[in-house]
């Protein structure tokens, strides 16, 4: 099978899987977190903030609503824990904004919402049904992008999509979670996808993997077979892509499959007619259409530089710190990143809480040397996926050459961070330059 | 900077030196090879016109580029199974034609030249009348016949002491003197003339000789003169040329006005002299372990201005002054090394103490030719009559050649 | 609450320290033919040469530049450079002059690390051959008075065996390779610059893209002038004879003076075997490999103004230029 890729990028170290033969291939069972405490902010996606459903001292169970949507981009927000709600606080989410969230204490007694029951025939709902139930299971793109899936249904429904790419890259190192639902939960992923399908009204089904797990290849692939008289509509099938960073950017991803390069404004679904969704966010619909159990927990892997990884299952909330709390070694961690070790963002408060968007923790110790003057070793140029040369782009921002920038497409940086990685001399590449094209895009700079 | 990283590179680096090290000696020593294979192939070319061997090992020339400064370069010949085979010296020299190199093999004991040739500046064969053929497996060293001496012009006005029979003889004094030595002399006479005269003391003790002691400042003599071994030595020379004791009147305190610089008592010497003479007569030879002497301190005996006589016994060897010229090879059974002379010229006894040139060409006797005394000539050859000045320097090319296989072959024994 | 880094929080493993100590490893094979060869005088050499460009490269970044960065690993690796590919005979004023010159006007007064417009040990050597002309042209016969190091302090008086370069010729390929001719102190033996190059290529360091262009233009340059009588063997005297291997592994590998595309590496390549070509061809062939390669380095600041990667989603330049120029012709034959 020929494999697809973009062009550029980088490899990093050990071909991306560092945790590769440890625990994480073995691991089969999910660990189950159970936290004493949730804190579950409002704005978990991109979007508008749900509203408020909730007072203090208010009983909650799991699924239960507590932020409802208040526009088309926005998510219901469902509880994660059993227990009480003892606060309601103004909290600062690692991305910055502020937001409402709600403090629930648990009472262990993993109470289900009375809506929570198992359907009777999930596979033969009604594409309006399937929608309805998407619209309230609160699921955004799990993948770390956030965005409201079902109003990237309607997307896919306006443009009339034709095909459904399961994205399984996780080409990010130290992060298998996704990978681990497509090897021990395979069916979950493939039903899960179909009844998105049915939402979007896609004929084809792909399932994207990378080619440094052929075992998740194998499982996938039996399974698509064992899946195919049951969905006899649909065309089920296998991508494999090479394993390179960051093959699972949206837009690399549609650049790997159809060799065409979207623009900042334009979308998957209008150019080629393809809709992404994460494997995670597979999962998780499949959860709400087959218990009717909405978005409450995730899988989330803990990993590092120095320790091998396990997958855990977490309920949305859970503070950081909670889950920490038995992990050797985290008190001399450098820094505790939510998300992976090349994109993630560093928290500074150890009492964050695990969003939906939240794909791992990893938890670094090796502190890089600190920067030397630039090398004009070209390593960024060869490196950027957008086709940008970061060390121009790094001197012109320090220079203040607005002009010069201007010419530079620098709103084209994706932010994935590679040029920082292969930097020699240790400069910050990626952070200025998507600082700047943030500003670009944002009109601050002319172009 | 890590201490593994600092490990890994360290190892990476001492792995990449080992590598290059190993690579370049092997590499080389390929290149050495295939370099020697082609000196050998040139060398077989060249020096295979006097003596065809399968390896020519090249000879030092070094430490004795002063002492013989025309050898230009000196090779030892080995057969295919590496014995030595012989040794094959080049002689440069500028005579009336020119430059030319005087190409010569020499058996293992350097003692018989093979092969002669004379080589042009064009790398040409100069073989002119015959003349290399001459050398052809002669015993060396040789002399031209017109080098020696008119031996009947000698004979005329010292005529040597009647009845003389060949060999070498040697009377000391029974008592030691007050500095505790005991006299000796030794007398080589060959063709019924002296040839050669030692004249030496032994110390009881088992200290130095008396010329030894005397050069190295030990035995002084007591109006502060010239040295004894030098006065010794002129005795001897005035003893070989007048051939006869008598000849050499003495004083009343057993001085001698008739050797220039000598001042000393030499009455013991001349004594000692007509003793030998006497034995010589009756035909007492020295027997094998008379000379009691202490064995020679140094066995390199060219920095010292007297003779030590060897303490091997084959100082009887005759030479063969008066043979008849020979052209074929001589049988040389006689035992090595040849006693050393005290008429040997030596470079090595340049600037010995106390300011005394002894190998100064005035004062060499002339008995000598190329600093080898008459009775070292083992050949003579007639050379070109029409062209004397260039036979003399082949010959003296075969001289020095011989001199320098022979102070090699010494050095080696060692 | 923690300090705030910025995204992404793991490094590769190559950095601005580690990649002049891979060099300099990578030299190492070199330096030990060079000792080989030459003996005690190379060793002197080397070291002064290094300590000296270091210590002079520190000292003016430090004092004068009030640069508050720390030791700066690549000097060590200039002045490597700069010892091997100066004759044996060198004396050591004539080296310290090279090295003040590398040091000092080519490294420090265009900026230090990463600024420098020329390869400083080139640029030193080329100011050497143009100062001293007589001086830096005397080769000494390998082997031979291997630990003597007399004409260190008074100039090449010894063991001087003919003004000509480092051309090799006359000698077999097996000597080429070893490196047993007389030449500059460390281009000459061929199978160390391999091994050296091989670890710089399996550590990841050395960018094939230079260095490849230039030999290919060199062997077509090869075969090109020989024509039918062109043979394996001429070819790969041509590779390694007057240096050229030596600058394709260990100079164009330089990533100050070289071009950051992969086009304009490849661009920077050819152009210099093109001018090796030319310049061994109607020039002095002595120093052809580094003029060829000086004047790419001047080159190296327009390639990497022109040559630009595509940006994604974006017409690649060529075409975008395409563009406007059509669009300008329309524009004036409309106001025409």
């Amino acid at each position: 099978m020929k494999k697809l890729s973009f062009k550029k990028g980088m490899l990093p170290m050990d071909g991306l899987d560092f945790s590769e033969g440890r625990a994480s291939s073995q691991e089969r069972v999910l660990e189950q977190f159970t936290p004493r405490e949730a804190v579950i902010p409002m704005l978990q996606h991109f979007g508008t903030p749900a509203a408020l459903a909730v007072q203090v001292d208010t009983m909650v169970s799991i699924g239960q609503m507590i932020g409802k949507p208040t526009s088309l981009l926005s998510a219901p927000v469902h509880a994660s824990i059993s227990g009480i709600v003892t606060e309601i606080s103004k909290i600062c989410l690692p991305s910055g904004i502020t937001c409402d969230a709600v403090h629930i204490r648990n009472d262990l007694k993993r109470r289900m919402d009375h809506s929570v029951q198992k359907r009777n025939s999930p596979e033969s709902l009604a594409p309006k049904e399937l929608r309805r139930l998407l619209l309230y299971s609160g699921i955004v793109g799990m993948g770390g992008e956030g965005f409201p899936t079902s109003a990237k249904c309607n997307r896919a429904i306006q443009a009339e999509a034709d095909t459904l790419l399961v994205n399984g890259l996780q080409s990010e190192p130290y992060l298998h979670c996704d990978v681990h639902l497509l090897r021990e939960h395979a069916d979950r992923v493939i039903q899960g996808a179909a009844a998105l399908s049915g939402v979007c009204r896609t004929r084809k089904i792909v399932f994207c993997l990378q080619d440094n797990r052929p075992q998740e290849i194998d499982v996938m692939k039996t399974a698509v077979e064992r899946f195919r008289d049951l969905y006899a509509d649909r065309e089920l099938s296998v991508a494999v892509f090479k394993s390179r960073f960051p093959q699972g950017y949206e837009k690399l991803l549609i650049q790997a499959m159809y060799h065409v390069e979207l623009n900042t404004d334009q979308y998957s679904e209008d150019t080629v007619g393809a809709v992404i969704f994460n494997v995670s966010t597979c999962a998780a619909f499949w959860d709400m259409v087959e218990r009717n159990l909405p978005c409450t927990s995730r899988v989330i892997t803990i990993a590092g530089d120095r320790m091998s990884g396990h997958n855990v299952l977490v309920p949305i909330g859970t503070l950081v710190s909670e889950l920490l709390e038995r992990i050797p070694g985290v008190s001399t961690c450098n820094r505790i990143v939510l998300g992976g070790a090349l994109t993630g963002v560093a928290i500074r408060d150890m009492n964050t809480p695990v969003l939906k968007t939240t794909t791992g923790i990893t938890l670094i110790k090796n502190e890089p040397p600190p920067p030397t003057a630039c090398l004009h070793c070209g390593e960024c140029v060869d490196a950027c996926p957008a086709g940008l040369i970061p060390y121009l782009c790094k001197r012109l921002i320090d220079t203040k050459d607005k002009i010069a920038l201007s010419y530079e497409n620098i709103d084209q940086c994706i932010s994935c961070g590679a040029c920082s990685y292969v930097c020699p001399a240790g400069i910050d590449l990626s952070v200025q330059i998507a600082r700047a094209a943030h500003k670009v895009r944002n009109g601050g700079i002319r172009t | 900077m890590t201490r593994a990283l600092l490990r890994f590179l360290l190892t990476r680096a001492i792995g990449i030196a080992g590598v290059t090290l190993v690579v370049l000696l092997v590499m080389n020593f390929v290149t050495n090879q295939r370099l020697e294979e082609q000196k050998q192939d040139s060398l077989r070319s060249t020096l295979g016109m006097v003596m065809s061997a399968d390896r020519y090992g090249k000879i030092g020339l070094s430490s004795s580029r002063e002492s013989y400064p025309d050898i230009q370069d000196a090779y030892a010949a080995y057969d295919k199974h590496n014995v030595l085979i012989g040794y094959v010296i080049d002689v440069k020299q500028i005579s009336a034609q020119g430059e030319w190199i005087t190409r010569m093999s020499f058996s293992q004991d350097g003692k018989t030249l093979n092969i002669l040739k004379i080589i042009g500046s064009g790398g040409t064969d100069l073989q002119s009348i015959d003349f290399s053929s001459q050398f052809s497996g002669i015993a060396v060293p040789a002399a031209l016949l017109s080098d020696l001496p008119d031996e009947t012009a000698v004979n005329d006005i010292y005529p040597p002491i009647a009845g003389l029979q060949d060999g070498t003889y040697m009377e000391k004094l029974s008592n030691a003197d007050s500095s505790g030595y005991k006299d000796f002399v030794q007398m080589v006479i060959s063709g019924g003339r002296i040839v050669q005269v030692t004249w030496d003391a032994i110390q009881n003790d088992g200290g130095s000789n008396r010329a030894k002691a005397s050069v190295n400042g030990e035995y002084v003599l007591p109006d502060n003169t010239v040295i004894w071994a030098a006065q010794a030595y002129a005795m001897q020379n005035k003893l070989i040329e007048v051939q006869d004791p008598t000849q050499i009147a003495i004083k009343a305190d057993g001085t001698t006005e008739v050797v220039p610089d000598v001042t000393m008592n030499v009455n013991a010497f001349l004594r000692l002299s007509n003793k030998c003479i006497e034995d010589s007569k009756n035909g007492r030879t020295a027997s094998i372990e008379s000379p009691t002497l202490t064995p020679t301190p140094n066995a390199n005996t060219h920095a010292t201005p007297t003779a030590v006589p060897s303490d091997t016994a084959s100082i009887s060897q005759p030479s063969p002054t008066a043979s008849p010229v020979t052209s074929g090879v001589r049988p040389d059974d006689s035992i090595t090394p040849v006693p050393t002379l005290p008429t040997e010229t030596n470079g090595d006894s340049h600037g010995s103490e106390d300011g005394i040139v002894l190998d100064d060409k005035s004062n060499t006797p002339a008995d000598s030719i190329d600093g080898l005394p008459f009775s070292e000539i083992k050949t003579k050859v007639i050379g070109m009559p029409d062209n004397q000045p260039s036979s003399r320097l082949v010959v003296s090319a075969v001289n020095q050649a011989y001199q320098f296989l022979k102070n090699y072959l010494e050095g080696r024994a060692e | 609450m923690m300090k705030k880094y910025p995204a992404p929080h793991i490094r590769g493993k190559m950095n601005g320290t580690l990649i002049p100590l891979y060099s300099l490893i990578a030299l190492l094979p070199c330096e030990i033919a060079a000792v080989y060869y030459y003996g005690v005088r190379a060793i002197i050499i080397l070291l002064l040469s290094m300590t000296m460009f270091a210590l002079s490269d520190y000292l003016y970044a430090r004092y004068i530049r009030r640069d508050e960065a720390d030791w700066d690993t690549s000097s060590l690796v200039n002045g490597a450079i700069l010892a091997l590919i100066l004759p044996p005979t060198v004396s050591i004023w004539i080296l310290l002059a090279g090295v003040l010159f590398g040091s000092v006007i080519v490294r420090q007064w265009f900026g230090g690390l990463g600024c420098s417009l020329f390869h400083p040990a080139l640029a030193a050597r080329a100011f050497l051959s143009i100062a001293f002309p007589a001086l830096v042209s005397t080769y000494a016969e390998p082997i031979t008075s291997r630990w003597t190091a007399i004409s260190l302090w008074n100039g090449p008086v010894d063991t001087i065996s003919s003004a000509t370069p480092s051309s090799g010729s006359g000698t077999a390929l097996f000597e080429l390779f070893s490196g047993r001719y007389s030449g500059a102190l460390g281009e000459t033996c061929a199978i160390a610059i391999v091994m050296g190059g091989v670890f710089l290529i399996t550590s990841g360091i050395l960018r094939l893209h230079a260095p490849t262009a230039y030999l290919l233009v060199i062997t077509i340059g090869y075969i090109l002038s020989a024509g039918s009588g062109s043979s394996v063997q001429g070819g790969l005297k041509a590779l390694i004879t007057g240096g050229v291997l030596f600058g394709a592994v260990f100079v164009m590998g330089d990533t100050a003076t070289t071009p950051t595309s992969q086009t304009g590496r490849v661009i920077f390549g050819a152009g210099a075997g093109c001018l090796t070509l030319l310049i061994q061809h109607f020039g002095n062939e002595a120093y052809a490999v580094g003029f060829a390669i000086l004047a790419m380095n001047a080159v190296t600041p327009i390639l990497d103004l022109y040559i630009r990667p595509r940006v994604f989603s974006k017409p690649d330049w060529y075409a975008r230029n395409v563009k406007k120029v059509t669009a300008l012709r329309e524009k004036k034959e409309r106001r025409v």
